[in-house]
This record gives structure tokens, C-alpha cells and sequence, in this order.
């Protein structure tokens, strides 16, 4: 197993009021699936995201990734970089560094020596092997989706994190980003979560749920 | 390259210059000028303290030695000799000075004639060094003062009061043989040569001794004392010193207040990045790491400026040294071009400072960083 929620709540303060988010959702995935939630805006989609990506922490419940209890867990940042890779709606590429810093900063940001020949195969596989200088202004939309998609798998990461990641991009490029994701999840067995709205994305997940009423509903 | 310093230098230095922002350029001019403009002041101040040494060794030399005695120093003198070390015995001693209705206080030096002509670098008015018994070589400043010209006879009252049997103060009567120029020090105002048929060096009236050289490994009698050339005017080298300090502190001042512009560049940028410090966190970056970007972007834009400043300053004291740009008027500065020395000692000194008040400037801003939470930077910006 690679990643398990158990029982996991969060409520937020506005004022007085306690907003209860997540009622006490539960999950496991294995190496290799891929789970697509679905579910109105403020439904806690993005909430969950943040407490699976160890950006927020749950007021109770627990969440294994790759046999590490994230309780037990000091330092969420050495998780963030080695254990998780993310998507988001819109690329959020640093506009001051080429693709290929880009993409390397989670290598970078572990300290680690850049493997050349690997970062060659990446930008091979996703054919952006022309675009290593490039800055992110220079790019397509598609493109820079894909150097983001790149950027969150470089430290090969236990889980993919993925938040609308088709949200920001025309219907040819959505079906491209839908088909690499498939084609990841393949050839490098990659476990992805991804929350959408795009029903083409959500049908690829192998495992389907519906957040509705702070609580995850199998499709 | 480490990616701390990876994305400081590309904040600093955008694909778009302008992106940097007016804020930056002033902070990197404000550092630029500060210490170009202490360089280049203290490398005149310098200039002319060089001028002063150089004419204080010219008449003092480097050491004078006190209490000399040629009986018990004859070894000593043996070692001058041997080793080819200039040296000069002296008496001196306070003496009035008398001519047309005017009197002053002067310094009556008597040295050998010999070592005289080798030991002492006068700037004289006439070619002819040589003094004979009743000569003397008069400063400038009190040949000015007292009217006085070559050729001219001065008589001269011990200070000591040793009176003659009709009870007058002992006299002497000198004909003025030269004259000598030394303003810097205004040595020419009190100190007047003359050689003497009764002392030589081996008559032991000589008291004193100067010399040119290094006193390394020279051992001395209890009862010597050795002083430098600094030591004997001290006054004027600690005035000169405290003027150098002054200068560096005052505009150090320019480098203080850049140091706040600084601060507000690294304030702007960093209120600019937010989105990126956000990706940077998401990706595991910590708070510590992200709050370096910021203290090396300041630190980056800081020493490129002092650098560069300091640089300059070098170029301009180099084209000053060769070319002599900027000239001066002798009759009011002893020199014809602005003297100009680089001093490797100050250069550092004024890094040092510099990264201390650059490291407390560019910090200021990280404790704003510092209390973000990522997933306040990630929910607003992503």
C-alpha cells in the first residue's frame, strides 16, 4: 500500500462558526492507481489535497505514505520533496529559471546531484527535449503543463498530487495531459490522486469518489 | 549550482532588467557610491601621509636611539657600519634665537659635517650642504618669520641659563649657511643644523643617534632608548590617523543609509515572490532555505555594488598615479598632483563593515518571510 487516510477530519474557524470540511474520510491506494475526485466548488477537494501534500495538517485521523505516518513525521518539507510531486491548475513555473532549472528544483531542493542522463530521458519522454533552455514565458500552454507534470515526478515520488490540472488548459491540450498522466501511470507505475471537474479526467481514475458533504462517496 | 544562489541571482538579474525596479538601482548606486567615495578618500589621505612620512624620515630618519654613548655603543656604530645602515649623532638642544629686534625658539641640532651630507635629505635653497664650525642651516619658515636670508648672522642664547661671569646668558654667533624647506612638518620653523669643531664621534658629546634601517635583532643597553620616526611626531600622526577615521565614519554613513534601500529591495522582492516562494515550499523547500534566497539576493546586490565601487575607485587612483589627472597647486599643498595610495588595510577593513551592515539590513525583511506559512503562501498563490 502506498498511501492510507484513516478517519481524516478537518473543520476551519470563520468567526464563530465552525465549518466542518472533511467528516472523517478513508482510502487506500496501491502502487499504480490512480484516484480522481470529483465534487462541487468548496466540497474540501483542495483541502484534502493540502492534507495528503503534508501543506496542512488534519485535526485528527491518520495518513501513511509509503509506510511513514505522516504523526510521526517532523519534517514535512523532506516528505514534500522525496514522497510527493505536484500538479496544479495553473503551472506555476518560476518565471526567472529555464525549464530545465524548473524542473530540477526538487532535486536541487534535496541537495541532491542532477543525473543528466535521467533529466535527458524525462525531457525525451515528454518531447521537450528542444525546450531545455527555454524560459516558461517562451512556452505553450501544453507545454508548460508538461514541464510542470515533469518537475513533480523528477525525485520520483511515491504519489502524485494532482489539482485541476487540466483547468487551465484548451480541450486539445487537456486530452494530452489526460493521455500523459495514463501514459505515467503506465510506464512508471506512478500512483496519482487528482481532483477535477473535467469528466474526461476523472474517468481515467481506477479508483472514482465523489466528495460530497465533507465525506468521499465510491462511484 | 546551489539553487539558494541559483534564484538569488536570477531575481537580481531578470530576463528583464526593468523588472528589477528603480529600488535597486538606487541601493546599488547608494553602495557604489559610498565606498568608491571612501576609497577614494582615504586613498588621499593616504597620499598625503605618505608625503609626511617620507618627509619626516627625510630629517628624523627611521629610529633615533637616546643616551647614546660612543664608549659603551662603539659596537653598535661598528654594526651601522658594517652593515651599511646610514646613521647621524646629534646633540641637541633649546636655544633662543636673536636677530633685528626679533627672537624665536628653535632646536639647535649639532651633527657630524660628515655623516650630515649623507644622513639628511634637505630641500635646500642652495646647492652647498656643507657646514663649517659657526655655520648653520636655517628652516623657511623661520628664515620668513625672522627675516633672515643666506649669509645673514644669528646669535643664539642657551635656554638653560647658564650666565657668563657679567652675568649675561651664554651667547654664539652663527652666519646662516642655507636654507631648508620642510613645511609639512613646519621643522623648518624650529630646527636650525650647525656642526661644531668640539664634537665628534669619538669625543662622546654626541647624545643622540638617528639612523635609516630596521632595528631587527639589534640589542640595546638598558639605559637606550630607541624611537621611531612616528613615535617622535606622534601629534601629528594621531591627527592624521583620527582624520582618516573621521572620513571612513562619515561616509560609512552613505554606505548606512544605501543599507536601507537595501532593505526595501529585498522587502519588494520578496513581496513580489510570494507565488514563488510558494512553489519552492510546496516542492520541500524550507522556511530557512527560502529566507536565504532573500539574505543572498541582498547580499548579492550589496557586494556587486562595493565591489564595483571599490573598483572604480581602484581605476581612478590608478589613472591618477600615471597620468596625474588632477593637479594641485604646490605653493598651498607641498605637491604639484593630488597623492593618491591604495591601502589594502582599509579596502578590507571597509568589506568587513560592509557585510556586517549589509547582513543586518538584508535580515531585517527575512523576519517578515519568516512568520509566512506555506500553506498561506500556496492558498493565496497557487
Amino acid at each position: 500500500m502506498i498511501l492510507s487516510v484513516k478517519n481524516l477530519k478537518k473543520t476551519f474557524k470563520d468567526g464563530d462558526k465552525v465549518l466542518e470540511v472533511l467528516k472523517g474520510i478513508s482510502f487506500n491506494l496501491d502502487k499504480g492507481d490512480i484516484l480522481t475526485i470529483k465534487g462541487p466548488s468548496g466540497s474540501g477537494k483542495s483541502t484534502l489535497l493540502s492534507l495528503l501534500g503534508t501543506l496542512d495538517q488534519p485535526d485528527s485521523g491518520e495518513i501513511v505514505i509509503n509506510q511513514k505516518n505522516l504523526k510521526d513525521v517532523k519534517d514535512y518539507d523532506l516528505i514534500r520533496n522525496t514522497h510527493i510531486g505536484f500538479i496544479f491548475q495553473f503551472h506555476n513555473l518560476i518565471a526567472e529559471l529555464n525549464v530545465v532549472e524548473n524542473v530540477t528544483i526538487p532535486t536541487l531542493i534535496a541537495g541532491k546531484k542532477i543525473d543528466t542522463d535521467y533529466v535527458d530521458e524525462l525531457f525525451e519522454y515528454f518531447d521537450l527535449s528542444n525546450r531545455k533552455k527555454s524560459f516558461p514565458l517562451d512556452l505553450s500552454g501544453g507545454e508548460k503543463q508538461r514541464v510542470s507534470a515533469m518537475r513533480a515526478i523528477i525525485n520520483k515520488p511515491s504519489i502524485v498530487i494532482a489539482d485541476e490540472p487540466t483547468g487551465n488548459l484548451d480541450e486539445h491540450n487537456a486530452i494530452k495531459m489526460i493521455d500523459l498522466f495514463q501514459k505515467l501511470n503506465q510506464d512508471f507505475n506512478l500512483t496519482f490522486v487528482i481532483a477535477t471537474h473535467d469528466e474526461k479526467v476523472f474517468n481515467i481514475g481506477s479508483k472514482k469518489t465523489n466528495l460530497y458533504d465533507g465525506n468521499l462517496l465510491e462511484v | 549550482m546551489n539553487i539558494i544562489f541559483l534564484i538569488a541571482k536570477r531575481f537580481l538579474i531578470p530576463r528583464n532588467m526593468l523588472e528589477g525596479g528603480i529600488i535597486n538601482i538606487i541601493s546599488f548606486l547608494g553602495l557604489f557610491i559610498g565606498s568608491m567615495s571612501i576609497i577614494l578618500s582615504v586613498a588621499v589621505l593616504n597620499g598625503f601621509q605618505g608625503i609626511l612620512e617620507d618627509e619626516t624620515r627625510k630629517i628624523y630618519g627611521d629610529y633615533a636611539i637616546i643616551n647614546f654613548d660612543y664608549n659603551e655603543d662603539k659596537e653598535l656604530v661598528e654594526k651601522f657600519e658594517k652593515n651599511g645602515i646610514k646613521y647621524a649623532p646629534y646633540y641637541e638642544e633649546e636655544f633662543f634665537i636673536s636677530k633685528n629686534k626679533k627672537q624665536s625658539l628653535v632646536n639647535l641640532k649639532t651633527v657630524d659635517n660628515l655623516r650630515f651630507h649623507n644622513f639628511y635629505d634637505l630641500e635646500l635653497i642652495e646647492e652647498n650642504k656643507n657646514l663649517n664650525h659657526g655655520e648653520a642651516i636655517i628652516g623657511k619658515s623661520l628664515a620668513d618669520k625672522m627675516d633672515l636670508s643666506i649669509g645673514d648672522s644669528i646669535s643664539i642664547y642657551s635656554t638653560n641659563l647658564n650666565m657668563s661671569y657679567l652675568a649675561m646668558p651664554s651667547t654664539k654667533e652663527l652666519i646662516i649657511k642655507n636654507i631648508f624647506q620642510n613645511r609639512i612638518l613646519r621643522s623648518d620653523e624650529f630646527l636650525v643644523f650647525t656642526v661644531s669643531r668640539e664634537y665628534n664621534l669619538s669625543n662622546n658629546k654626541f647624545t643622540h643617534i638617528e639612523m635609516i634601517g630596521t632595528i631587527d635583532g639589534m640589542i640595546l643597553k638598558e639605559n637606550k632608548n630607541i624611537i621611531s620616526w612616528k613615535e617622535r611626531n606622534r601629534q601629528l600622526f594621531d591627527a592624521t590617523e583620527i582624520e582618516k577615521k573621521i572620513t571612513f565614519f562619515t561616509l560609512f554613513l552613505i554606505i548606512v543609509v544605501a543599507s536601507f534601500n537595501l532593505s526595501s529591495s529585498v522587502m519588494q522582492i520578496a513581496t513580489k515572490k510570494t507565488r514563488e516562494m510558494a512553489i519552492l515550499s510546496t516542492f520541500g523547500m524550507s522556511k530557512n532555505s527560502i529566507s536565504s534566497i532573500f539574505l543572498v539576493y541582498g547580499y548579492l546586490l550589496a557586494t556587486s555594488a562595493i565591489v564595483s565601487g571599490i573598483l572604480f575607485a581602484l581605476l581612478i587612483i590608478y589613472i591618477q598615479n600615471t597620468l596625474g589627472v588632477f593637479v594641485l597647486n604646490p605653493e598651498f599643498y607641498l605637491v604639484s598632483i593630488l597623492p593618491m595610495e591604495i591601502s589594502v588595510k582599509d579596502i578590507s577593513l571597509l568589506l568587513f563593515y560592509s557585510m556586517i551592515i549589509i547582513g543586518l539590513f538584508a535580515t531585517l525583511p527575512l523576519m517578515f518571510i519568516k512568520k509566512i506559512r506555506p500553506i498561506e503562501l500556496i492558498n493565496k498563490n497557487i
